[in-house]
């Protein structure tokens, strides 16, 4: 139960109080004083063990004023409490019968030796007062709830207390009267301490009660009766107690009859009683109008707020009626409302993209589940913080994604963006992001709703697409062979630049790209020779599903004229189904090897016929040798000398013949290696030296010599050159038949930069038939000429090493003839090669 | 079968090599299966002998041989040229053509059979053999091989 703060106050007065006594006890004792001994010799000063006794049990008034005693606090005073009055219940009847208890003599046996005076002994009257406050306060500190709720417990406290400031009222009166209490016995069997002790100790315990106690309850409150109560009961005691005071005072002074005394005294108290109870009454009777005015006006007040009241509720009624309409409305469209919505959650939470909405703010007002999917994050995540977005954008593409932001955030307007995220688990993937603004029915900006796809794999596949394009385009641009590649109408889609190099372009960008825009610019010729039409190109024949590897073409530019010989490789491109969807085709630059192939060709024939001549050729003397050996046989059995020295002569002759054979063979063999190596020589000196070799024959046929001056210098093996010189000018001497006016001019001429030199002479010289066989090694054209026939394919061998060229020309039997070749002369690095026109292809 | 030193047997001998030539027409000579051997000694000169041209117009001293001799590799005018004239003109073709030459290479061979030479020999290293092959050249062709009279 809370303690109430007069009820504390009052417990700790009391508590106080007995503690006070018991210190003023125990004091007096040690210090051997007593401060009421003046009031008269039979008072009977407080014993120790009651000063200790009265120390407890105002120790415990003032510990429970601070707070209702609780668990082992509790059991301890109750404990406490009970010996207490245990101890008392056995002192009293002793004391009473005028021994010392037991208890008193141990504990005074203790204390004598401090205290400066005698030992009083227990009063039986203390022990009593003492019994009944350590009850009482046993009951206040220990009975229990339930004993405590009820009205006759707290009654019988306040009881208790009562009787206890009674006796101590009775103690402390028969002390000032002097009366004795019981007769036979002391003044009074209880010390004047204890008394005043147990006058507290009850105040203490009616407080203790509380003021629904019996009979305080009465006195407490704020009813009237209590009120009036509270003042005319103490007034009436104080009355009492003055005039029981008052009339024993007086008597020895006044002399008056007791009767009239008493009579005058109490009408004067009765007086002052009434005009007192007057006034009072006057008061309370003011109080008591004006309390029932306020009450009226009270009531008046109430009577119209209660109007008022009716008025409202009958309002309030019609709002009421009103407002279950509206809400049976509004429950219908509600209903509407949320079929609508679920309609469309069912389309935004479902998407399989992920789909936001960020507001004009940059908060994000909706995004749809499939974030989870995509990112990793939860939409709770999104929501509750947008720039999570940004963060979690790749570093590299970041800046692109933040200018993006910022395009659409200055001109709202439709945007895309492809970059990557880093999902929640930390892998990357790629999101195709569209974002369109939005815009309210008054034309209000509302921010963006934006569409985010996961490409990564798109992405990973254009990516791969992307490198093997390169790398196909890189292995096609490092081919040394032209490759193109062509769709299904001749569009060459690919090319690399050994294609522009294999049909002459400058460079990649100046070749066509269409099949059809090359028959103005080439004529192809198939490998018979015969031209091509479309039809029979290479492109043609891929597109209509032909593969061929090695297919030889010939090819001519129509502007430059400028003709080569192509390889080709080619196939069809098909896809999975097997239709054709282009061509791809490879070609190679093989005039040079064709040349070669038939320059190879050539020497073959060549090298077979001059095996074949050589072995004809070695063979014919052998048989001469052999047929006129036996001739010879039968010439000597004849004896026919004449025959036998022709035979013999013939024989001779022969072996000659072998002989020169074989030294020019050996010759011929030799030009292929250069002894010498090539020099810096004018060609003039050469020509000089080589007919002074001839000085012999030049002078007896009368045959005039003109060589040209100031030719220019070549760079060749001297004596090889001069070699060929001297055959040639051999062989104009030796066909320069018979007229007047023999000539031979060695000199040169130019063909735009190209020197070329030449023999000519003014003899008989040579059918247009012969023109290339007499180069032919043992050629002869007129077999009763001497020599072996062997010069001019020596000459023709020499000037070939030299990387030049010689011919001849003549305009027929009777006309001379001019044998033309060319040197590598000083100054141009490498002998040009004249167009003899004679090749065409 | 024609004795030897009868009415025909006129040969004519295209042979770039005099020595050879020699040979051949000694050996013939001894033989004396041919009536008269003419030379010529390139393949123009065979042409215009067989055509009655050039030099050779007189055809008294030019008669139509009975048997040409014919060596492959001439001067001025090749052998096989010299053949394909002669088989293509319907007044030689009949005379039978013999190459003679040293040459055994199939090709050479080949080629004058296709312009329908008459028969292909070649000259022997032996004296002996060669002797005897020109001895068996004249009896077979002037003496066993019928010739056509009028090719005129």
């Amino acid at each position: 139960m809370p303690r109430q703060s007069n009820q504390s106050y009052l417990l700790a007065l009391s508590g106080a109080g007995c503690l006070a006594v018991s210190a003023a006890g125990i004091i007096g004792t040690y210090f051997g004083l007593f401060f009421l001994t003046s009031f008269g010799p039979g008072y009977k000063p407080l014993s120790l063990y009651g000063a200790i006794i009265w120390g407890i049990l105002g120790a415990v008034l003032v510990l429970c004023s601070v707070r209702p005693p609780a668990g082992a606090t509790r059991i301890l005073f109750a404990v406490i409490l009970s010996a207490v009055a245990l101890l008392s219940a056995v002192n009293l009847p002793i004391s009473l019968l005028g021994y010392r208890s037991p208890i008193e003599n141990l504990v005074n046996g203790i204390a004598a030796p401090y205290m400066a005076a005698p030992l009083a002994p227990i009063s039986p009257g203390g022990e009593f007062l003492r019994i009944c406050c350590a009850i009482g306060l046993f009951q206040f500190v220990y009975a229990g709830e339930m004993l405590w709720e009820t009205r006759k417990g707290k009654a019988f406290l306040c009881l208790n207390g009562l009787l206890c400031i009674t006796l101590g009222m009775i103690f402390i009166l028969s002390y000032l009267y002097e009366t004795p209490f019981i007769p036979e016995l002391p003044v009074a069997p209880i010390a004047f301490a204890s008394a005043l002790a147990g006058m507290f100790a009850g105040l203490g315990l009616i407080a203790a009660a509380g003021e629904t106690a019996f009979p305080m309850l009465y006195f407490s409150g704020p009813s009237t009766r209590a009120r009036l109560l509270r003042f005319f009961v103490p007034l009436t005691i104080l009355i009492v107690i003055a005039q029981s005071l008052l009339i024993p005072a007086l008597i020895p002074f006044l002399r008056i009859n007791l009767a009239v005394e008493l009579a005058v005294s109490i009408v004067i108290f009765c007086l002052i009683t009434v005009w007192i109870v007057s006034l009072v009454a006057g008061g309370v009777g003011q109080i008591i109008d004006h309390e029932k005015e306020q009450r009226e006006a009270a009531e008046e007040e109430l009577r119209r707020k209660h109007e008022d009241l009716h008025a409202a509720y009958e309002q309030l009624t019609a709002t009421e009626e009103e407002l279950r309409q509206n809400y049976e409305e509004l429950e219908g469209s509600q209903k509407e409302l949320s079929k609508s919505e679920q309609m469309f959650r069912m389309l935004a939470d479902f998407t399989y993209d992920w789909e936001y909405w960020i507001d004009q703010n940059g908060a994000m007002v909706y995004t749809s589940p499939s974030c989870e999917r995509i990112t990793g994050y939860p939409p709770g995540e999104f929501m509750a913080f947008a720039g999570l977005i940004n963060r979690i954008v790749h570093p590299d593409d970041l800046s692109l994604f933040l200018e993006h932001q910022k395009r659409i955030r200055d001109h709202p307007q439709p945007g895309e963006l492809e970059f990557r995220i880093f999902c929640r688990d930390g892998t990357v993937r790629w999101l195709g992001h569209t974002c369109r603004p939005i815009s309210g029915t008054r034309g209000e900006f509302l921010g963006t709703r934006v569409s985010n796809r996961d490409i990564t794999r798109r992405k990973e596949t254009e990516m791969a697409l992307r490198e093997s394009r390169a790398e196909l385009a890189t292995a096609i641009e490092s081919m040394t062979d032209a490759v193109f590649i062509s769709d299904t109408r001749g569009k060459f889609i690919a090319f690399n630049e050994a294609f522009a190099t294999f049909y002459r372009c400058k460079d990649k960008s100046e070749c066509k790209q269409t099949l059809t825009d090359y028959p103005d610019l080439l004529e192809v010729y198939l490998p018979d020779g015969s031209p091509g039409s479309q039809d029979t190109w290479v492109v043609s024949r891929a597109l209509r599903g032909e593969t061929a590897t090695n297919a030889k073409y010939t090819l001519r530019r129509k502007d430059t004229g400028e003709t080569w010989v192509g390889s080709y490789s080619f196939a069809p491109i098909r896809d999975e189904q097997g239709k054709i969807t282009g061509s791809v085709v490879s070609a190679r630059d093989i005039t040079s090897q064709n040349r070669a192939e038939q320059e190879l060709k050539e020497k073959n024939a060549e090298l077979e016929r001059f095996t074949y001549t050589v072995s004809h050729d070695l063979r014919s003397p052998l048989i001469t040798i052999r047929g006129f050996t036996g001739l010879l046989e039968e010439d000597i059995q004849k004896n026919d000398t004449e025959k036998i020295a022709r035979d013999l002569d013939r024989i001779l002759a022969a072996t000659q013949k072998m002989d020169t054979l074989l030294r020019d063979l050996l010759n011929l063999s030799r030009i292929g290696r250069m002894v010498n190596p090539p020099e810096a020589v004018p060609f003039t000196a050469i020509a000089q030296e080589a007919v002074e070799l001839l000085d012999a024959a030049v002078t007896n046929q009368g045959i005039s010599v003109v060589i040209d001056p100031d030719m220019p210098a070549v760079i060749v093996d001297r004596v090889r050159v001069r070699e060929a010189v001297t055959n040639l000018v051999e062989n104009a001497i030796k066909f320069m038949g018979s007229q007047p006016h023999p000539e031979i001019r060695i000199g040169v001429q130019y063909d735009g930069d190209l020197p070329v030199f030449f023999v000519r002479d003014n003899g008989i010289g040579i059918d247009t038939e012969y023109h290339e066989r007499i180069f032919n090694l043992f050629e002869k054209l007129d077999a009763k000429r001497e020599g072996s026939g062997a010069g001019l394919a020596i000459v023709k061998r020499i000037i070939e090493v030299h990387g030049g060229t010689i011919w001849v020309e003549s305009k027929g039997t009777g006309f001379g003839c001019t044998f033309f070749f060319t040197l590598p002369v000083q100054g141009k690095g490498e002998t040009g090669t004249h167009n003899k026109g004679k090749n065409g292809v | 079968m024609a004795e030897p030193g009868s009415e025909h047997g006129t040969i004519l001998l295209i042979e770039d090599n005099e020595a050879h030539a020699e040979l051949i027409t000694r050996c013939f000579r001894d033989q004396k299966m041919a009536k008269a051997i003419f030379h010529v000694i390139d393949g123009q000169q065979a042409l215009d002998y067989l055509f009655c041209k050039g030099d050779f117009t007189d055809p008294v001293k030019c008669p139509r041989p009975d048997l040409i001799l014919l060596d492959l590799r001439l001067p001025r005018v090749d052998g096989l040229d010299v053949l394909k004239a002669v088989k293509q003109e319907p007044r030689l073709l009949r005379i039978p053509v013999v190459i003679l030459t040293s040459s055994d290479a199939e090709n050479d061979i080949a080629r004058s059979y296709d312009l329908h030479a008459n028969s292909y020999l070649v000259k022997p290293m032996e004296f002996r053999k060669f002797k005897k092959m020109l001895e068996d050249l004249g009896l077979y062709w002037l003496g066993w091989n019928a010739p056509s009279r009028n090719g005129e």
